[in-house]
């Protein structure tokens, strides 16, 4: 059974259902991290004291990984854009340098972590750091989600665009706006976590 | 779905044009952090700056700028419900709701113990616990009449 409107733009909304869908799923992502942040707030406000954040986090690192990740949301437009112009070569480079960006970013944040936990500092610790770990890990999850949804993209599912390369183009896209949102969750933490 | 080229080409110079206007705002955001401003001068900036940045990856690499109404119908939603989420901690009973020296009592160890309150390790938030209980109350009764 075919779904409808997965390319072609349905007629009452005016955008194909796959674009739709992926946009309340942000929708829903940003009452996830909301709930976080939200959290990060009440914590801070109710504590008597609250470290720094550049008195313990690595404000150099972390200011790499957000200049890799915006860099990571420019390729990944780059490689939507290359399959618009027909250039397949071209999207494989883009969504390789993009996948290549997300390991870079974790791999700086598990010298983060470890760097931490080889000081003896835990979630346990305080609640400043629980709450870094927690956001930061949940955030790492979704990188980790991005990089399979990405590699499938760059991999077995290219296949598609042999096929229906609209229907990939569109996939590609929809992956993108996720991608672009990890990033988008990414800036709001880096000065919430590590600045003020 | 048939774009031309010469408008993917200028879309392409748009994202070279973001992508170094955010690498210059995250330049800024660190920047600023070394200022010595006050506590709530900081978080505005630092938030303003952030929304600057969001809104740009927002706008220009997801497309927002030219999408269709609907998409920002479903993301007024969420702005609201966020607006909501975040208005929590923020506007209700923020004064009642001290946990504590959570972070000193963490590093001591027993902090709480020692001082024989089990919950708040500090006898000065005795009006904090009467307030939780008030709390307390008031949820049971929400529940009550959900019921």
């Amino acid at each position: 059974m075919e779904i409808p409107h997965v390319v072609e733009v349905h007629p009452e909304t005016g955008i194909a259902n796959a674009k739709l869908g992926l946009w309340l799923f942000l929708a829903s992502e940003v009452m996830l991290f909301g709930a976080l942040f939200s959290s990060y707030i009440l914590l801070r406000v109710a504590a008597v004291e609250w470290p720094q954040g550049s008195t313990i986090l690595n404000v150099p690192m972390a200011t790499f990984n957000t200049l890799v990740l915006i860099a990571s949301s420019v390729t990944v437009v780059m490689s939507w854009v290359s399959l618009k112009l027909n250039d397949f070569a071209k999207y494989r480079v883009y969504m390789g340098i993009t996948i290549a960006c997300a390991f870079i970013f974790l791999i700086v944040k598990y010298f983060e972590y470890t760097a931490k936990f080889d000081h003896g500092l835990s979630p346990a610790t305080s609640t400043f750091l629980a709450i870094y770990f927690t956001i930061t890990g949940l955030h790492a999850i979704h990188i980790i989600g991005g990089i399979v949804v990405n590699g499938y993209l760059l991999g077995p599912g290219a296949r598609m665009w042999k096929t229906d390369p609209e229907q990939f183009t569109g996939r590609v896209e929809a992956a993108g706006l996720y991608w672009h949102f990890v990033d988008l969750v990414w800036i709001f933490l880096f000065p919430v976590l590590y600045l003020l | 779905m048939s774009a031309h080229a010469e408008d993917i080409q200028a879309h392409v110079k748009t994202y070279v044009v973001v992508f170094a206007v955010l690498a210059a705002l995250t330049v800024i955001t660190v920047a600023i952090s070394y200022l010595d401003l006050s506590t709530p001068m900081a978080i505005a900036v630092a938030l303003l700056v952030a929304s600057t940045k969001a809104g740009l990856v927002a706008l220009f690499f997801m497309h927002l700028i030219d999408e269709k109404k609907i998409i920002y119908a479903l993301l007024a939603l969420a702005v609201v419900f966020f607006a909501m989420c975040m208005s929590i901690p923020t506007g209700w009973h923020v004064g009642q709701v001290k946990s504590g020296s959570l972070w000193s009592s963490m590093e001591t160890g027993n902090a709480a113990i020692d001082h024989g309150d089990s919950d708040h390790g500090d006898s000065g938030h005795g009006d904090s616990d009467h307030g939780d209980h008030d709390h307390g109350d008031h949820d049971h009764d929400h529940h009550g009449g959900g019921h």
